[in-house]
């Protein structure tokens, strides 16, 4: 944690944004994968009509078990809404041991989804997410037509096996994804506060939807908001 | 520290709308004007929306209106750079250049001697040293991942500007003179190879050693209607042995779009910059742009590949204000960049001779 706020307080200086001490403590819940280039290039595909009318969603993200089911729903659940600029209004779940499983979700524009999200990937692998946006008029996508598994800038092959390496932030070089979408999601809040209610609104909005997944899984019912 | 104040020149280089945005949100640049070469320039400048930035016809009538210009970007046709150089030289205005100062290395000189005497900044603009999949690469080379380095293989491929940058397809502007490529041919220099010095310069960058040969062949051109080349090959080995394969070819095919917009490229991918390279220890494989987004949408409903993570422009930019401010050396400035320069022109001098070319 220190290492990012080292990175945040790096770039806010830079940028001449003012910040308090209680500002860096913050515990915001500020959706930070939504500061991903690669949700707002999607986002951007959208909104800009690149791909037209949009149909179907087909997201996906599996883990290790240290991340838990509920977390990946409430990111994935986010990113639907925050990708489409829609909302869910309804969703059937189901799951299996709480480990992994898949969710079909309605947007209140028509649009429909699946989520597919599970933690029992072996945490000797690195994290697989898609996320593939079908609409009438083309096809976006995060993961390169043909392949399963998302892509990495650097291979490196020796005796000691493969290392992968994806570096995306000249400014904030060394840190991971994760880290990065942090530190632009700190960034970009404390440029703007006034998205706190926003912010806070949605992770409320998130949580209801999350419970309404597990409710969903034990009822074998779709609920709606 | 107080803003740099700055402006950039010409309008006319393929690259200047990357500034656009660093210029307006780096709080330690002011950006003061910018001189457009031609009314149509201007306007496709104003399409970008910088409406309150004003623009001038002319470098000396922008120099006169704002007396407070410290720096500007040289964004012009190759064979415009000299007189522009001499004339913020005189100013005292510091400089960010293009890629390419000059192919010329009497003018070079001249450069170098005008820069010195006046005490300016001058950085040269190659933006993959600022390029976070290229950090990851040094920093894999300081570490000795590879051990001793055997082979160096790089690509700089992309579409051809010349439909939207017209300069570039004109030798006099591009290469600052009419040479043909070799005899015979119906070509001239001033193609693909003087877009692409980014891996000319990574490879010395990177292996710490200098070339010891080089050799170029053109292939006959994807665009049969331009009169540059538009692929070409070029291998050999360094001083310290490694052997390198060298592509800077315009081999993805384009729109002929008079301003780059969404559906410029025909290929999916309009611009690659790949390394492979081998060493004792291994093998390590770099896409410099990759990965990203990819889409099949408007407006041709073509595969095509929607650049994600792009931000060399910000380090340059914080580089050259370092610089500026803290009187530094850039690092790419033009004594490191002379050789790179030379290479390229080896290289044309190895198409005429059908032959290596030893440094």
């Amino acid at each position: 944690m220190e290492k990012v706020k080292e990175a945040l307080v790096k770039l806010l200086d830079k940028y001449s944004v003012p910040y308090t001490k209680e500002d860096l403590e913050s515990e915001l819940p500020l959706q930070c994968w939504r500061m991903n280039r690669k949700f707002v290039e999607l986002k951007k595909l959208v909104t800009t009509r690149i791909v037209e009318d949009p149909c179907l969603l087909r997201f996906c993200h599996l883990t290790d078990e240290k991340t838990a089911l509920a977390d990946l729903l409430y990111r994935e659940f986010d990113l639907c809404e925050y990708v489409m600029d829609d909302s869910i209004a309804a969703l059937n779940a189901a799951f299996t041991d709480g480990r992994s499983g898949s969710v079909v979700v309605t947007m209140k524009s028509g649009v429909i989804g699946s989520v597919e999200v599970g933690n029992q990937l072996s945490s000797a692998n690195p994290e697989v997410d898609r996320h593939e946006i079908i609409a009438r008029r083309g096809v976006a996508s995060d993961i390169v037509v043909d392949t399963q598994i998302p892509q990495h800038s650097i291979y490196l092959y020796t005796d000691d096996g493969v290392q992968q390496f994806k570096d995306t932030d000249h400014e904030l070089y060394g840190l991971d994804e994760k880290e990065i979408e942090w530190v632009r999601a700190h960034f970009e809040f404390l440029k703007d506060k006034s998205t706190a209610a926003a912010h806070q609104a949605q992770h409320l909005h998130l949580n209801k939807l999350v419970e309404m997944a597990f409710e969903s899984d034990k009822e074998h019912k779709k609920m709606a908001l | 520290m107080k803003p740099v104040k700055i402006a950039i020149l010409s309008l006319t280089h393929g690259h200047t709308r990357k500034y656009f945005q660093t210029l307006h949100d780096n709080p330690a640049l002011d950006w003061v004007a910018v001189s457009a070469e031609t009314e149509e320039v201007r306007d496709v400048f104003y399409h970008y929306g910088y409406n309150t930035i004003p623009c001038y016809m002319s470098d000396d009538e922008m120099f006169d209106a704002h007396p407070e210009i410290e720096a500007v970007v040289i964004a012009s046709a190759n064979s415009r750079h000299l007189e522009q150089v001499k004339n913020c030289a005189k100013r005292g205005i510091h400089i960010l250049s293009m890629k390419i100062p000059t192919f010329d290395m009497n003018e070079y000189a001249e450069m170098m001697e005008v820069v010195e005497k006046s005490f300016i900044v001058f950085q040269i603009e190659l933006e993959m040293h600022y390029n976070p999949v290229v950090d990851r690469m040094k920093k894999l080379f300081a570490d000795k991942a590879l051990g001793k380095v055997t082979s160096f293989n790089a690509t700089n491929i992309t579409l051809s500007p010349v439909w939207a940058f017209p300069w570039q397809g004109v030798p006099e502007l591009s290469y600052g003179k009419r040479v043909p490529l070799r005899e015979g041919d119906h070509r001239f220099c001033g193609g693909a190879l003087c877009d692409h010095p980014h891996i000319f310069d990574m490879i010395r960058w990177l292996t710490g050693s200098d070339y010891e040969y080089i050799y170029a062949q053109v292939g006959p051109n994807i665009r049969a209607d331009i009169e540059e080349e538009d692929v070409i090959l070029v291998n050999g080995k360094m001083k310290n042995g490694v052997s390198f394969l060298l592509d800077p070819s315009w081999s993805r095919l384009e729109e002929r779009l008079k301003v780059p917009a969404p559906g410029w490229e025909i290929f999916p991918k309009r611009m690659e910059v790949n390394f492979n390279i081998s060493g004792e220890k291994g093998v390590m494989l770099v896409d410099s742009f990759g990965p990203n987004v990819y889409h099949n949408g408007a407006p041709n409903d073509r595969y095509t590949v929607q650049y994600t993570y792009f931000d060399e422009w910000i380090g340059l930019i914080d580089e050259f204000v370092d610089c500026i401010r803290n009187h530094k050396t850039p690092m790419i400035n033009l004594a490191w960049h002379k050789r790179t320069i030379e290479a390229v022109n080896a290289c044309y001098e190895s198409v005429r001779k059908g032959q290596p070319v030893y440094f």
